[in-house]
């Protein structure tokens, strides 16, 4: 069976569950920690939105509200390639928040480049977790 | 907060089989506590489990559409439940199993340790279970 790499990410966050499940399922917020910061983003309809990145265009389907905390999105080069999906989920840790995000290699992509981006995405998901921490509101 | 840590196993296995067999109370025996569970119904989703760790009582999931599968394990009826965050999402043709512990308030340090290599050994024989049971 055809099957690909995957890293599970997970993050203590030291705020409350809900706090941090309204903050992901905003799209808007995504360029607040994503690719550095430096992300422009475009509505397209529904819960695509056109992401201008450091590493070129992408297609996102963000999740849609849900009762168990899942935000699993999903990256598209085009249109009409295959979604890639990255598996996303909030449960509560006490009286604050356990992030788990899992990334695929995606088919064909080098294992150095997949190694690379495993740094990114854990160099995002601590870009979140400051930013989160420090939003006491 | 309490201390987690969160396994990622990859079961080549199509997802929905794999949560079919999760869902199923009656299957956790089969594959916690070194398959060595005896278990028997409370009532809704609640199971009296005999372990070789002593009692428990676990809290399955509901069916849902997001491949949650998370559970609770009570030492009595009347304790705070302690959850057990687990799903499965596609991985390609096969199944990716996320499956996260916390350290319970007042665990030893050294019994946390112990509970993370027990629950790896369960989630390989899940794993082995699993890919040797080709219907």
């Amino acid at each position: 069976m055809s099957m690909l790499n995957s890293y599970t990410f997970t993050l203590p966050i030291d705020r409350p569950l809900a706090v941090v499940y309204e903050f992901l399922l905003e799209p808007r917020n995504f360029a607040k920690w994503a690719f550095v910061g430096d992300v422009n983003m475009k509505h397209l309809g529904g819960q695509d939105w056109s992401v201008e990145s450091s590493v070129g265009p992408r297609i996102l389907r963000f999740a849609v509200r849900n009762d168990f905390g899942v935000l699993d999105h999903f990256a598209f080069l085009t249109p009409d390639s295959p979604p890639h999906p990255i598996a996303m989920r909030v449960v509560a840790n006490g009286d604050g928040t356990e992030l788990l995000y899992t990334s695929f290699q995606r088919p064909q992509m080098p294992d150095a480049e997949w190694r690379s981006m495993i740094e990114w995405v854990n160099t995002d998901l601590m870009a979140l977790k400051s930013l989160l921490e420090a939003h006491q509101e | 907060m309490f201390n987690s840590h969160t396994f990622g196993v990859q079961i080549d296995r199509p997802v929905d089989d794999v949560y079919e067999f999760l869902l199923e109370p009656t299957n956790f025996g089969k594959w916690v506590f070194a398959g060595d569970a005896k278990m028997r119904h409370v009532g809704g989703r609640d199971w009296a489990v005999e372990t070789s760790v002593g009692p428990r009582i676990i809290r399955f999931a509901e069916r849902n559409s997001f491949g949650i599968l998370d559970y609770f394990a009570l030492l009595t009826p009347d304790s705070p439940p302690h959850p057990i965050p687990m799903r499965v999402v596609a991985n390609g043709e096969g199944t990716e199993l996320i499956y996260t512990s916390f350290q319970r308030p007042g665990m030893s340090e050294l019994e946390w340790k112990s509970v993370i290599e027990w629950v790896t050994v369960d989630l390989l024989a899940l794993k082995s279970l699993l890919e040797a049971r080709q219907e």
